[in-house]
């Protein structure tokens, strides 16, 4: 690829070039800094072994301390047949040390001269720059030596990826991050007191953009994968067709409030207690559309496919047939290995690849205590919505509620703004019973019935909603004092006297 | 006579390899014959003290088993580039050393011919 008189070469790591923006300058010097166990070697093997197999680029592989064979074993894990390659002369490897390699670099008509230029090598690895400390410890004597190997590689425009140790707990810039054109490094932080996931970040990448900030990595069976940050690197900003296309929910009651069913298009928000039929609606909806030839996208994370399948069963929905038929796709996360940035990805490539036409994610709930930075949560939702908008999905995205958050809260909240509708499904103390209940908080371009409703799950027909709470004056009276009284008591005003 | 002249060559790494640091560095560079190193740096590889390394490395280099390019501490050793020797190390590896008993075997032999000494 090229940009303006400048060629960029894309290493062939999923997701790198995404956040590189297509690749690194042709020539550039890449360090890749990592505490142990981060996934240099395996990051800088990857670059090689895409380089001589998919963009005819060959390479050479420099080791100081990993055996080769040690190496290229790990990396059959991965499906990477380094031995093949290297039969084919488009990688060529030396084990060696630090002083020979460069003395031999120092030398024209040395081996590695003489390797480069018999077989075109394009990118080489060496792994690790660390080592060059077993020739000396003086800090200039370190930086003249790596500065002339990688000027005698730049001048031959080959990329060069340079691995390095790093403590996790180092912030200091080590002078290897100035000498070179590009820093990424590679990490492994808690995000609770039990895991720890793998994070990419580019700190510098001279005359060129990147995404900055922290990305997801995962080191799957074909190796590494990275996920960038949603709300960076999705940048498709278009929008479906307009449409004024009422799309039914699936639960009559329900569009008779909406006042004839959702726009096409339009992401809803449904937000309420645990128990109060979240999942039901969401089954109904997306089963309801699958029965209309209206494919189907079904994000779960707290239950399986098979406990998903049984419960729909309870009620009367047989999602199974819809499964087999591909209207219905289930994608289904484990909450305790759930990465947000890979979940969005997934979501993404279906999105793109099949004609969804309705989506669910159930819950967000699940998603937010996963994101490393709580900040960021709004963004990462805001970008779910505009992926399903540029492909003109109607979605229902999930959202738990303690029993105490008032529907005025929920409103006013940060993420309220990002939906077109805003559902509430509560849990109410009525007469000593537990009642579920509904409500349309917002419906953006339509008149809607504003009142609480009744819920019902019956088995055989699954949700019902039905009529308002007529004959019940003084519960919505105390309701509506307690839901006053609760937001009082948030902006830390006093409660007016009775 | 490729055959002939093969096992010429099999008998001369045979006799050559009299040692456990010679099967090592024979290991070493069998497993990765594009290797080049100092004898320093060859120590670091097999875990040996540099001394034996550095005279294990050059009887090699005279049974042209390996090359050695410059002298004394910039010595640098590969493999023979020889495509003959090559095949012939390999095979030899193969055939007497990439067993794990027969190798343990091997070893045991030179240990015990290094005792007599």
């Amino acid at each position: 690829m090229m940009v303006g008189n400048n060629e960029f070469v894309r290493l062939g790591i999923p997701g790198v070039d995404d956040v590189l923006m297509g690749g690194i300058l042709r020539g550039d010097t890449i360090l890749v800094q990592g505490a142990p166990g981060t996934g240099k070697t395996t990051f800088g093997l990857q670059v090689i072994y895409a380089g001589a197999l998919y963009y005819n680029e060959p390479g050479l592989i420099v080791t100081f301390e990993q055996f080769p064979k040690q190496m290229f074993r790990d990396a059959k894990h991965f499906g990477w047949d380094f031995e093949s390659l290297i039969e084919q002369r488009k990688i060529y490897v030396i084990a060696t040390s630090p002083h020979v390699f460069q003395k031999q670099l120092q030398s024209p008509d040395g081996i590695i001269h003489k390797t480069l230029a018999e077989m075109d090598i394009r990118r080489v690895l060496i792994d690790s720059i660390t080592h060059f400390q077993r020739i000396t410890t003086d800090e200039i004597q370190l930086r003249e030596m790596i500065s002339g190997l990688l000027n005698m590689f730049r001048q031959r425009e080959i990329t060069t990826v340079l691995t390095q140790e790093v403590h996790q707990s180092e912030h200091s810039f080590t002078f290897e991050e100035y000498t070179v054109d590009a820093v990424i490094r590679l990490s492994l932080e808690p995000v609770d007191k039990v895991q720890r996931r793998r994070f990419l970040e580019v700190l510098k990448a001279r005359g060129q953009a990147f995404l900055p900030g922290k990305h997801s990595m995962a080191i799957e069976s074909d190796g590494i994968h990275v996920y960038p940050a949603p709300y960076l690197a999705f940048t498709n900003r278009t929008v479906g067709e307009v449409t004024l296309k009422r799309v039914p929910s699936g639960v009559p009651g329900l569009d008779r409030m909406l006042g004839g069913g959702l726009y096409e298009g339009f992401c809803v928000l449904l937000a309420g207690d645990v128990g109060a039929g979240k999942s039901m609606l969401v089954r109904q909806f997306i089963a309801y559309g699958a029965q209309r030839g209206e494919p189907g996208l079904y994000v779960v994370i707290r239950e399986t496919p098979e406990q998903i399948l049984r419960v729909s069963q309870t009620v009367g929905l047989n999602l199974n047939p819809f499964i087999e038929a591909g209207m219905i796709t289930i994608l289904h996360y484990n909450m305790g290995d759930l990465d947000p940035y890979k979940l969005f990805w997934d979501i993404h490539n279906l999105v793109m690849r099949k004609n969804f036409k309705r989506a669910a994610i159930d819950s967000l709930s699940d998603i937010q205590p996963n994101l490393m930075e709580q900040a960021v949560f709004r963004d990462y939702v805001a970008a779910l919505r505009q992926m399903f908008l540029s492909r003109n999905i109607t979605s229902i995205l999930t959202f738990d509620l303690r029993p105490t958050t008032v529907e005025q809260e929920l409103i006013e909240s940060e993420i309220a703004l990002l939906f077109d509708a805003i559902l509430a499904l509560r849990l109410r103390n009525i007469h000593d019973h537990m009642r579920k209940t509904i409500t349309v908080l917002k419906m953006r371009g339509s008149e809607h019935d504003a009142g609480i409703r009744y819920v019902r799950i019956e088995p055989g027909e699954g949700m019902i909603v039905e009529t308002g709470f007529e004959g019940m004056p003084s519960f919505l009276r105390r309701l509506q004092q307690l839901s006053m009284e609760a937001a009082k008591e948030k902006r830390g005003l006093e409660t007016e006297p009775s | 006579m490729e055959v002939e002249a093969q096992n010429g060559l099999l008998r001369t790494i045979g006799h050559a390899v009299d040692s456990v640091v010679k099967v090592e560095l024979l290991l070493f560079f069998a497993a990765h014959p594009t290797a080049m190193d100092s004898a320093k740096g060859l120590s670091m590889w097999l875990g040996r003290d540099e001394k034996s390394v550095e005279k294990a490395a050059n009887e090699l280099v005279e049974a042209a088993i390996l090359v050695r390019y410059g002298e004394g501490e910039e010595a640098i050793y590969m493999l023979s580039q020889d495509p003959q020797v090559k095949d012939a190390v390999c095979h030899f590896v193969s055939a007497e050393l990439s067993c794990r008993e027969r190798r343990e075997s091997f070893i045991k032999q030179l240990i015990h011919k290094e005792a007599r000494k």
